[in-house]
């Protein structure tokens, strides 16, 4: 698959689109990305059908804590492998030719945030339609909706991107995940208990109903900063750690 | 038979007559070159290297000398702790993109995206290149051919042998035709055929390119390199031309590979007065000649005794072609030197 040739485009690639679309193709073609499309959509619509009572802004609720409770180990495990996992192939392969560093880890960043979106978005746009077909829709708000579909997928694309960080760091593709997941599972159950709604994923969730129906408060605007701004942290951290990191062969 | 065919990927137009000599313009040039791994081991220690425009130089070192760290720190895959490194007079950083779209550069033993097939992965890098797509279509499908994988295009990488993956890391590097080529053990895990075809192709690329290759194969380096380097615990112990680094040992002895009646014929030679000693061994017989008798007087007088006696001749080598002789004198030179090697230019 070559999307510019197939435009026929006289554009001659950059070494970040090139690396954005290998690694977007490989992660297509990935068994993890097809079992967790199937698996989320599965779930997603026995949720979305099984209890009769739920109103439909609840149901896309539910879901939603599937993809932060549930679904994000399987983001981690996508995030936290994207550089330690071939670091013995792209010194070698990659990073000896005209590719600077950045240009590899925002490349890496953009292409595993791309393929997380894609799934979240395309799974909770289809179950949420189904859900307005069968259940009672309330005062479902569709920019409430928006804002909270959007909200958490700024949650996911912040988990993403500290899994590639943390996956720069370390060369070990299994202390990496574990890493990921302490530091993710750490952030669910301490934000609350230590009253820091704003870094709290469950608060979002606890809310995400209510946000649907157009509801909106100074906690969530401080959470939008919150994790936009440490995900901005985290991407400069693993840009300026990898531009000083040794690339050994193994 | 011949894996690489060098007349797909060597334009026919060879340098002009004289080019190769002007070997003036610094490729690879190294200043106090040092690094030092967690403060404990010294990998590079104060490497001072020159490569001109137009050589092939043949880096050696026993295996942990510090060749592999050096052609990292050429690349910028690791930074130096001490020292410079220039590349076509430009400094070499992390990201010298720039830079290094002008090496073409083999590890030992590459790897490659598993899932990827050649042509995927050729595709890939002609894009990383910034080739646009008739240019990577072009070159790719002559790579392809030329390294004898188009029975193999589409297949997937993770199945291939050592001698193929070889084979398309030759491919890769020579994707944009770049100046220079910095093969690490490029004969690693390879048949003799394989080694061979290697070897061939980086004699036709040295024609036109500046090579710097490491290997631990003496035959090899000796065969294609004009010029050599010796490393040894992170340390040039001897840098210049091949020619040079044979002379160190020149002695007045001719070794003879013999067929037929060879105790005949050293009972003749024993009789002649240039005659210091001869030694047997199996089929190999050394003579070794009187001070005074040089090589080719020594190489004249072998000559003539063969003819007369009963004996065919298979091999006959001089101490000067027994690179291996000069390199293990080099490194126990070196180490013998003790402190004096603190001091020594």
């Amino acid at each position: 698959m070559d999307f510019f040739g197939r435009l026929n485009l006289e554009i001659r690639p950059t070494p970040f689109c090139a690396i954005f679309e290998a690694d977007i193709l490989t992660l297509i073609k990935s068994k993890i990305m097809l079992a967790w499309v199937i698996i989320s959509f599965f779930f997603g619509c026995l949720i979305v059908i099984s209890n009769p009572l739920a109103s439909a802004m609840d149901r896309i609720q539910t879901n939603m804590w599937m993809f932060i409770y549930i679904w994000s180990l399987i983001i981690i495990g996508i995030s936290a492998s994207s550089i330690s996992s071939e670091s013995g192939v792209i010194a070698d392969s990659l990073l000896s030719r005209s590719v600077k560093r950045y240009e590899y880890i925002l490349a890496k960043v953009c292409s595993r945030c791309t393929a997380v979106l894609v799934v979240y978005l395309t799974v909770i746009f289809v179950l949420s339609l189904i859900a307005v077909r069968i259940a009672p829709v309330d005062d479902l708000d569709t920019w409430g909706w928006l804002r909270s579909v959007l909200m958490v997928a700024l949650i996911l694309i912040f988990l993403t991107i500290l899994g590639v960080t943390v996956s720069t760091i370390s060369s070990s593709t299994m202390v990496s995940v574990i890493l990921v997941l302490l530091a993710w599972y750490i952030l669910l159950v301490a934000a609350p208990s230590a009253q820091m709604d704003m870094l709290s994923p469950g608060y979002l969730i606890d809310h995400a109903s209510r946000i649907m129906t157009g509801y909106w408060d100074t906690t969530l605007w401080q959470m939008a900063g919150s994790f936009s701004g440490i995900s901005t942290l985290l991407i400069l951290i693993a840009v300026f750690y990898f531009e000083g990191k040794d690339l050994v062969s193994e | 038979m011949s894996f690489v065919h060098a007349n797909y990927i060597i334009p026919k137009t060879p340098f002009p007559p004289g080019v190769g000599l002007k070997m003036s313009s610094e490729v690879i040039k190294t200043e106090h070159l040092t690094k030092i791994y967690d403060g404990k081991h010294i990998a590079v220690n104060d490497v001072n290297l020159t490569v001109s425009r137009g050589m092939v130089y043949g880096f050696l070192g026993p295996n942990g000398a510090g060749k592999t760290t050096l052609i990292r720190l050429l690349l910028g895959l690791i930074t130096p702790t001490a020292g410079k490194i220039r590349i076509f007079g430009q400094t070499m950083t992390p990201n010298s993109s720039e830079l290094r779209k002008r090496i073409g550069y083999l590890p030992t033993n590459p790897r490659f995206p598993p899932e990827m097939t050649p042509i995927r992965y050729l595709n890939f890098i002609g894009k990383v290149l910034g080739m646009n797509k008739e240019e990577r279509t072009t070159r790719l499908s002559l790579l392809i051919r030329a390294v004898d994988l188009l029975p193999y295009a589409s297949k997937e990488i993770k199945g291939f042998s050592t001698g193929m993956m070889t084979r398309l890391g030759l491919a890769a590097i020579l994707m944009n035709d770049p100046e220079l080529l910095i093969l690490d053990e490029p004969t690693s895990g390879l048949d003799p055929a394989g080694r061979k075809s290697t070897m061939d192709l980086i004699m036709e690329l040295g024609m036109r390119k500046t090579i710097f290759v490491s290997s631990h194969i003496l035959s090899d380096i000796d065969r294609v390199c004009t010029h050599i380097g010796i490393i040894n615990q992170g340390k040039i112990i001897f840098s210049g031309k091949v020619t040079e680094m044979k002379k160190l040992i020149v002695d007045n002895t001719i070794q003879l590979e013999l067929e037929g009646d060879i105790e005949g014929f050293i009972t003749g030679l024993r009789a002649l007065p240039e005659v210091d000693g001869v030694n047997r061994r199996g089929h190999w017989v050394q003579i070794s000649f009187k001070p005074g008798i040089t090589v080719l007087t020594g190489a004249s007088i072998v000559i003539n005794a063969i003819k007369k006696s009963h004996v065919e001749l298979i091999t006959i080598s001089t101490s000067t072609t027994r690179i291996e002789d000069a390199f293990l004198k080099l490194l126990e030179e070196e180490e013998a030197d003790g402190f004096l090697r603190a001091v020594k230019p």
